[in-house]
This record gives structure tokens, sequence and C-alpha cells, in this order.
């Protein structure tokens, strides 16, 4: 299941996660939201994003 | 988790700016020109960046905030709209909107979120944890 999930803080703090998505489908996803909020002021990419990744090269080698 | 990103609120949105006030029961005057503040300014509050003295005060919509005796205005700017109000503790905003307005913010930023999911068809989720955050978890559906 493709998700995202956001955390609105108290003091008008963001942090938006995405879950389920392969590779760079997570940041297209999320994107519209990060521009409707505001501005994004830090990005960490996480081991699933990476994982994708690899995935996605092994897979272009094969072909 | 895919990625994470930590972003900052800005005002864009007045559907959702209104929204924010019915969630937390303040009274959005749309078109009002003016919000209650202290009336001068005084040494200890740097004046907000590109604002002049005569600026303050002046607004193009502004919000009453119950139990506070100044308002909030909310002013055009070139990338949207700016929250100006007086966190001057007689004017008992700050009680209510919280340090920098965060309150506001948070109210605002859920509200645009829930919007902006919906106009595409999700299915959005809301929840309170005990510190006060809230969390909207929004599906796309599908698997990979």
């Amino acid at each position: 299941m493709k998700k995202i999930e956001i955390t609105f803080g108290p003091q008008g703090e963001v942090t938006l996660k995405t879950e389920g998505f392969a590779g760079k489908q997570c940041q297209e996803a999320s994107r519209f939201l990060e521009q409707a909020l505001g501005s994004v002021s830090e990005e960490t990419l996480t081991g699933e994003y990476f994982q994708a990744q690899i995935k996605d090269r092994l897979e272009q080698k094969r072909e | 988790m895919s990625h994470i990103t930590k972003i900052d609120i800005e005002v864009t949105d007045l559907t959702a700016l209104k929204a924010a006030c019915r969630r937390l029961g303040f009274t959005f005057v749309e078109g009002k020109n003016t919000y209650r503040w202290y009336g001068r300014l005084v040494g200890n509050a740097p004046l907000p960046e590109g604002l002049s003295i005569e600026d303050l005060g002046r607004c193009d919509h502004a919000i009453g905030v119950p139990g506070a005796e100044y308002e909030i205005g909310v002013r055009a700017s070139m990338r949207g709209f700016r929250l100006l109000w007086d966190s001057y503790q007689r004017g008992g905003l700050e009680q209510k909107v919280g340090k920098g307005a965060g309150l506001l913010k948070q109210a605002y930023g859920i509200e645009k979120a829930k919007l902006e999911a919906r106009r595409k068809g999700y299915s959005v989720y809301e929840s309170r944890k005990t510190d006060g955050s809230i969390t909207l978890r929004i599906q796309l559906g599908g698997g990979r």
C-alpha cells in the first residue's frame, strides 16, 4: 500500500514521510503536498528508496 | 519509508485558512483591513521583514480569537499571505495560537493537505497524539 504520512506539530513544524513507493516514485507522489504546504527545508532518502534503486539497476542489467 | 522531508509552512490558500479558523473556533473576517494590536512599536520586538511601521495594524483580512483582545492580520504578500500579530501578553494571542502562531499554522497545514489530497481522490485519516501533534495518513492505494 502506498502511503504518505504527514505530522503537524503544535509549533507549526511539518514532517512528511512516504511508504511503499519504488525509488523516485515517492518524491513524485508527495511533490503536490510539499508544494502546496510551503517549502522543503530538509530531505532524507531512506533505505527503501535505495533498495528500489538497486533493484531497478539489476533489472536493467538483466534486460 | 522511502523519503522524509521537513516542510516550512507558507500560507497561500484562503479556503484552507478559513477552514483552519473554523477548526480552532476563530473568526475569519474577510476584507477587514485593520487588526487590533498594541498600537505602537516598542523596542523589544523587531519589525517584521519587509514591513514599515506604517504597515503594522493594516491587513487584507483579520482573524478574531475568542478570549484574546488582539487580532491576527492576514496580509497579502508576493508568495501568498503573511500572518501579522502582536505577541504582547496583554493581547492574549500567544496563549491561544502558540509561539509563532504555531497552532494556527498547524491547523492551516492540516486543512490544506486534506484539501489537496481529496482533490486527487485520496483517502485521508487523521489522528491526534498526546504531545499535541496531529498526523494525516493519506492512502494512494495499490502496491508496488
